[in-house]
């Protein structure tokens, strides 16, 4: 069973009452276990299509199931539970909570998952040692690197045991051999645990790692490529 | 997890917090202490109408309020003076004889109230002595001496030890007239009863009217001020024949003013926690503002409209109540002091003695407005907060984290 079926999905802005395509008619489906870049220029929808899987923006047109539920139509309030439940986010600027901890940045979603304490903890611990980030537990994200915040960033969504991640340009602002070290980790992941991950990007060194690139041209997809 | 980040927020921006946490804590101090300065001086006119002149509750002949005819008497005032007595509630009573008349000196006259006191009972029920500037109290069994205003002393042109006579229209409505030698000079801090009251002891009244068992007035003070007005309705149902009337009754001015000046209090607080509540609102929507993309990750990652919601609000009404305790432990602090030591207007004396109040105000405030104001700004904080909450949860998340 697929994990996300993208059904011929439209966006469309409007700027000034002007009709804006960001994204046409797209049919895509990823299984799980996919580790798979949405590429293409900056303009070209890769992140309106992310925002769409993610429920964070709803297409004009078309309908997106996620393991089998269309959560198209689902409220605003509903459709924030459900990212709880089954999304994680990795985002561009780190995006941590400032004045939290490494270790309370990520237990942070699972206290709203209302998971037991002992849990919590136990899973935080695991989560950084696996990033590499033991020795940070305590440290706020402004005394980390940047790849050491995205790290952060990524145990914190995995600590919400997500159906898949989503990752918008998460190696855009790091450097070669951070960026190196994050995909490593996410591609261990990814082989380790069966984790799906969806990057949008256009960093060449997320699609060199990609098992599957999917390139977008003005909204369109014009190519799927598998490169496993 | 919330109040964590709520307080961790606060310091965030150190000099924008401290600024509110200085605002909320001077404008519960003034608040406070503009309260505690007029409730001290009404307290004080209060007190002084309770415990110079007035005291909690009188009794009289009905008829006697209506036109002060001295005829008008209580009937078997001894027997009613017992049964006040026997009530527990009541400290002390005593008993008076009222006349209005004439005082005269040598040289000029003034109307007056005539004060018939029987001085050791008047004593438990009045702290009249405490205002004797010059001369003393009556004092063993002299006869004829006469307590005089320092207002009546300067109107008549009299000193301590000048004769002055005083009269008043007898029972038959004969002039009744006696000759008083001044042993005493009183000066309260209300000008105009200084001007319209002698005293003289209860004997010698009715020694000019030539029986000894009249008295027109029953004055008593209560163990607990705040059970006037339930100790005043059992005495109105046990003396039927009887005017009774509490403070209240007997000073409605001093009743009214006191309300007024109350109002006219909620109305400047309410005027402090607008001016706090626009403070708030300001520096909460400039967080909002500020955090945008933060709150945009933070419902991206599930934190739902409800939790937003509430994060808001909890961080400011943290905010506002870290300066809450600050204000009001300032205010008790000036307020301790200064209704200990008062605060000297004495450059404004004399027409504050007209009105009745004393050129020294001692602050005073009921341990209750201190819990009422905190309820006030707990509420202004509330309200403040919930226009940027609003803003915040109406952030879009997929727009809110690409705002720069």
């Amino acid at each position: 069973m697929n994990v996300i079926d993208i059904n011929n999905v439209s966006k469309v802005y409007h700027d000034n009452a002007i009709p804006v395509p960001a994204v046409t008619d797209v049919t895509l489906h990823f299984t799980q276990g996919e580790f798979a870049a949405l590429v293409g220029p900056s303009g070209s929808g890769k992140t309106t299509l992310l925002n769409i899987i993610g429920g964070l923006d709803k297409p004009t047109k078309g309908e997106v199931i996620i393991e089998g539920q269309n959560v198209t139509n689902l409220s605003d309030s509903k459709m924030i539970d459900f990212r709880l439940q089954n999304i994680g986010f990795v985002f561009q600027a780190y995006n941590l909570i400032p004045v939290l901890t490494a270790r309370e940045n990520v237990e942070f979603i699972m206290l709203l998952q209302k998971r037991p304490k002992a849990e919590r903890e136990k899973r935080v611990e695991e989560l950084l040692k696996e990033v590499g980030l033991q020795d940070k537990m305590d440290t706020r994200p402004n005394e980390m690197s940047g790849g050491q915040q995205q790290r952060v960033a990524v145990a914190r969504a995995l600590a919400s045991k997500p159906k898949f991640i989503l990752a918008d340009e998460p190696t855009a602002n790091l450097d070669s051999k951070s960026a190196a070290n994050l995909l490593d980790i996410m591609s261990e992941m990814n082989k380790n645990e069966n984790i799906t991950f969806i990057f949008s990007t256009h960093d060449s060194r997320v699609i060199e790692r990609a098992h599957r690139v999917v390139t977008l041209t003005d909204g369109v997809v014009t190519s799927d490529v598998n490169q496993k | 997890m919330l109040l964590k980040i709520a307080w961790r927020n606060i310091w965030r921006k150190r000099t924008r917090s401290l600024i509110i946490i200085f605002a909320v804590t001077l404008g519960i101090w003034a608040g406070l202490f503009i309260c505690s300065f007029m409730d001290g001086f009404i307290n004080e006119m209060m007190e002084e109408s309770i415990n110079h002149t007035f005291s909690h509750i009188q009794i009289h002949n009905p008829a006697f309020k209506g036109n002060n005819e001295i005829q008008y008497t209580i009937q078997q005032p001894q027997k009613v003076l017992a049964a006040v007595e026997s009530n527990p509630n009541v400290k002390a009573a005593t008993l008076r004889n009222v006349a209005f008349g004439m005082a005269a000196s040598p040289t000029t006259a003034s109307g007056t109230k005539i004060v018939g006191i029987n001085p050791v009972e008047e004593n438990k029920v009045t702290d009249f002595k405490i205002f004797i500037k010059q001369g003393t109290y009556f004092e063993g069994n002299s006869k004829n001496g006469v307590l005089v205003g320092q207002k009546l002393v300067e109107k008549l042109h009299i000193k301590m030890h000048s004769k002055i006579v005083l009269t008043f229209a007898g029972a038959d409505g004969n002039i009744v007239s006696g000759a008083f030698r001044v042993i005493g000079i009183y000066k309260t801090s209300n000008a105009q009863s200084d001007l319209a009251n002698v005293f003289i002891n209860a004997n010698d009244f009715n020694a000019m009217l030539g029986n000894d068992t009249t008295f027109h007035e029953i004055a008593m003070v209560l163990k607990d001020a705040d059970q006037v007005d339930t100790v005043n309705a059992a005495f109105k149902k046990q003396f039927p024949t009887l005017k009774v009337e509490s403070w209240k009754e007997l000073s409605p001015e001093t009743v009214t003013l006191n309300d007024y000046v109350a109002f006219i209090l909620w109305i400047l607080m309410g005027v402090f926690m607008l001016g706090l509540g626009f403070a708030i609102v300001n520096t909460m929507l400039m967080a909002v503002m500020e955090r945008t993309r933060e709150l945009g990750m933070l419902m991206a990652i599930g934190l739902n409209k409800s939790r937003t919601f509430g994060m808001i609000m909890l961080e400011t009404i943290t905010l506002t109540f870290v300066g809450c305790p600050f204000g009001i432990g300032l205010s008790y602090l000036t307020v301790s002091y200064f209704g200990k030591h008062g605060i000297s207007l004495a450059m404004f004396a004399k027409g504050m003695e007209n009105f009745g109040m004393s050129a020294i105000d001692y602050p005073f405030l009921k341990d209750n407005v201190y819990w009422q104001i905190a309820i006030m700004v707990f509420c202004t904080a509330l309200l403040a907060a919930i226009y940027p909450s609003i803003r915040a949860i109406r952030l879009k998340p997929a727009e809110a984290i690409r705002k720069i």
